[in-house]
């Protein structure tokens, strides 16, 4: 039981750690392409504009131009957008 | 004499056949420009008004971005279709510039040549105008009596008293649309009956007018001899004037 609860706090608090994401929306030109994708955050950037910085960044180097930051939120968001866009959103 | 003045002032018409052939290039310059323009303002219109391949991508991209829900990799799939045959399309358009373009050059042409067709047409039908007058066509032939004196297409030439009387019976005769023997001339010449007069008589004389108007060749075709029946003036009988 004590075992249990140990690992159940190691397990359990990764979560409310707080993992950061945030997810956008990108294109590449000629031919279009569009694409939407998660991007995990570092808690020091978890807010809106840091967000943006970072995916641009992380956009760029695979050759793709950000068209926007849609929201940044937490593990239960990333579960529930997985459920609608498809597994594999996650970029990094 | 004031007739003949009127008659005179025929080489004014000339300085505005002048005016006519400079308006005339004057025309086809005008005309050019105005071809070209109006092409040149189609294309100008053509090329912005036609939408380009990137109008479509930008639409969808913000269809993509305004709409937060489109997220899924099919939903995304179907917009980048959208896109591609959105692209397809303003190809189609390019060919179709590029067919009114080919038709647009052609009108021009055609509208060029027949504008240069119209303005060569004046020109010719000026020069015809200057052949009729200088050449062998009489468009104006007025005798004078008492100056003894018969104006071609306004040339002068002065004659013998002989010749333009006999000159003057035979614009008589045409202007009667009679044709005169060598005796019925002989005779109205002379006074006497045509019965009393040599045909030969009447042919000297026909013969005496040709050589005073000098050019033979004018005159052959001025003087007409009809075979058996006798001479008449080969012209246009309105054209005619006696003083």
């Amino acid at each position: 039981m004590k075992h249990a609860l140990i690992i159940c706090a190691l397990l359990c608090a990764s979560p409310v750690s707080a993992t950061c994401y945030a997810d956008y929306k990108a294109k590449q030109d000629s031919p279009l392409k569009l694409d939407y994708g998660v991007v995990r955050l570092s808690d020091s950037q978890c807010n809106m504009s840091d967000a943006k910085r970072v995916v641009d960044r992380v956009l760029a180097n695979s050759g793709w131009t950000l068209l926007g930051v849609q929201s940044v939120f937490d593990d239960a968001g990333l579960a529930e957008r997985k459920k609608r866009a498809g597994e594999n959103i996650l970029r990094n | 004499m004031r007739a003949s003045q009127n008659e005179r002032r025929e080489p004014v018409k000339t300085s505005s056949a002048t005016d006519l052939r400079r308006a005339g290039s004057r025309i086809v310059i005008i005309g050019i420009a105005a071809i070209v323009g109006i092409l040149l303002a189609t294309a100008i219109f053509l090329v912005l008004t036609l939408p380009d391949a990137n109008a479509f991508n930008a639409r969808v991209e913000r269809i993509f971005i305004e709409n937060g829900g489109l997220t899924g990799s099919d939903e995304i799939k179907l917009l980048e279709i959208l896109a591609q045959s959105g692209t397809a399309f303003s190809e189609t358009l390019a060919s179709y510039r590029i067919i009114v373009f080919i038709l647009l050059t052609f009108a021009a042409s055609l509208l060029i040549a027949a504008l240069v067709f119209l303005v060569t047409l004046l020109g010719m039908n000026r020069r015809m105008g200057e052949i009729e007058r200088a050449g062998i066509q009489v468009s104006s032939l007025l005798i004078s009596r008492e100056e003894k004196t018969v104006f071609l297409n306004n040339m002068e030439f002065k004659l013998t008293d002989a010749a333009i009387e006999t000159l003057s019976v035979l614009a008589e005769a045409r202007m009667d649309e009679d044709v005169l023997t060598g005796a019925e001339i002989e005779g109205i010449v002379s006074g006497r009956s045509a019965a009393d007069c040599d045909e030969s008589a009447g042919a000297t004389r026909i013969k005496r007018l040709r050589d005073s108007l000098g050019n033979q060749m004018v005159s052959e075709l001025l003087v007409k001899n009809i075979a058996r029946r006798g001479y008449m003036l080969a012209i246009d009988k309105d054209v005619i004037r006696v003083l």
